[in-house]
């Protein structure tokens, strides 16, 4: 049997802009970030999804605009830091706009939504998916802008709480395997 | 939107329309069962060659202008009624704006340059290759 996904993911990028009495860390923003945060000075809401192309779809009471983006992986590791996530724009004002609100998109904080959706591109219920990231940067070409962002969690690994391995954490165990926790 | 194909150039010899794709990725597995991503709404890509045959130097004059007029495959533009002469006007619309709703989303480039051939004194023809492309 084949089957088809239709998957449309909604990009939330809060950015504050760099001025002279702003924060030069996101430890103000973080602490900020509420309800109201649009209203904040110096701090922008950018909402767009990609998959309604040249339309304004609302999800969760806010209107995402059409933007051509894409998103490139992840890597994971245990200790649950250094995960690495990039969006890739074609180069066009949207982005410009983005990478310079928020100071070279090292000033921000991204709200990545992926929500699938049915055969008639209506959304599924119960099927969306929010990670969270902060900018580490941009990187640019002829044609198109990378946003770069690294995980939330900015683990330190001495400090990470320690997991101990138990049967409800990784399963059976087997006789001679390598051990994937999960 | 400005420069329009010329209506002036008349209606084509030939036409051979192509209709435009979705935007899917497809994985098939060893098994042979296939996996399909779509990753937008809206259609694109659709092709529309074109032949002028044994047309004037008035019109090889016109097509070539609205080439420059558009730097060549840089800029869109929308098609003109003559291009496709022949059809109802119900089917002619949605060709035109790239969709069945008609909504103009999408508009038309020059695929690559066109080509001219001299056939006689005075008189060429030209084959152009238009491609539809997602409007901003």
């Amino acid at each position: 049997m084949s089957y088809t996904i239709s998957i449309v993911q909604y990009f939330e990028l809060t950015t504050l802009k760099a001025t002279a009495t702003s924060p030069k860390s996101l430890s103000n923003l973080n602490k900020e970030f509420s309800s109201n945060l649009s209203s904040t000075n110096n701090v922008t809401i950018h909402r767009y999804q990609n998959f309604f192309v040249n339309e304004a779809k609302s999800f969760e009471g806010n209107t995402y605009n059409f933007a051509p983006f894409r998103s490139e992986g992840t890597v994971n590791n245990l200790g649950g830091d250094n995960s690495l996530f990039s969006v890739l724009f074609p180069f066009n004002e949207i982005v410009i706009k983005l990478v310079e609100e928020g100071n070279q998109n090292r000033l921000s904080r991204l709200k990545f939504t992926t929500q699938w959706l049915n055969s008639n591109y209506i959304p599924l219920s119960g099927k969306v998916y929010s990670e969270y990231y902060v900018g580490i940067g941009a990187a640019f070409s002829d044609t198109t802008v990378e946003l770069r962002f690294r995980n939330a969690m900015d683990s330190v690994s001495s400090r990470f709480p320690v997991r101990s391995i138990s049967r409800s954490l990784v399963g059976l165990l087997p006789l001679n395997s390598t051990i994937s926790l999960q | 939107m400005a420069n329009p194909f010329p209506n002036a150039a008349g209606k084509p010899s030939q036409r051979n329309f192509t209709f435009g794709e979705y935007p899917v990725k497809i994985y098939r597995s060893l098994s042979g069962q296939t996996m399909r991503r779509s990753f937008g709404n809206k259609a694109y890509g659709a092709t529309l060659e074109v032949s002028f045959e044994n047309v004037s130097e008035a019109v090889l004059g016109l097509i070539y202008d609205h080439y420059h007029a558009v730097f060549g495959t840089t800029n869109g533009f929308e098609l003109s009624s003559n291009i496709l002469a022949g059809l109802t006007t119900e089917v002619a619309d949605k060709i035109k704006a790239g969709n069945k709703n008609k909504d103009k989303s999408t508009l038309w480039y020059y695929q690559e340059t066109p080509q001219v051939q001299s056939t006689f004194r005075s008189l060429s023809t030209i084959q152009i290759t238009f491609v539809s492309e997602l409007s901003a």
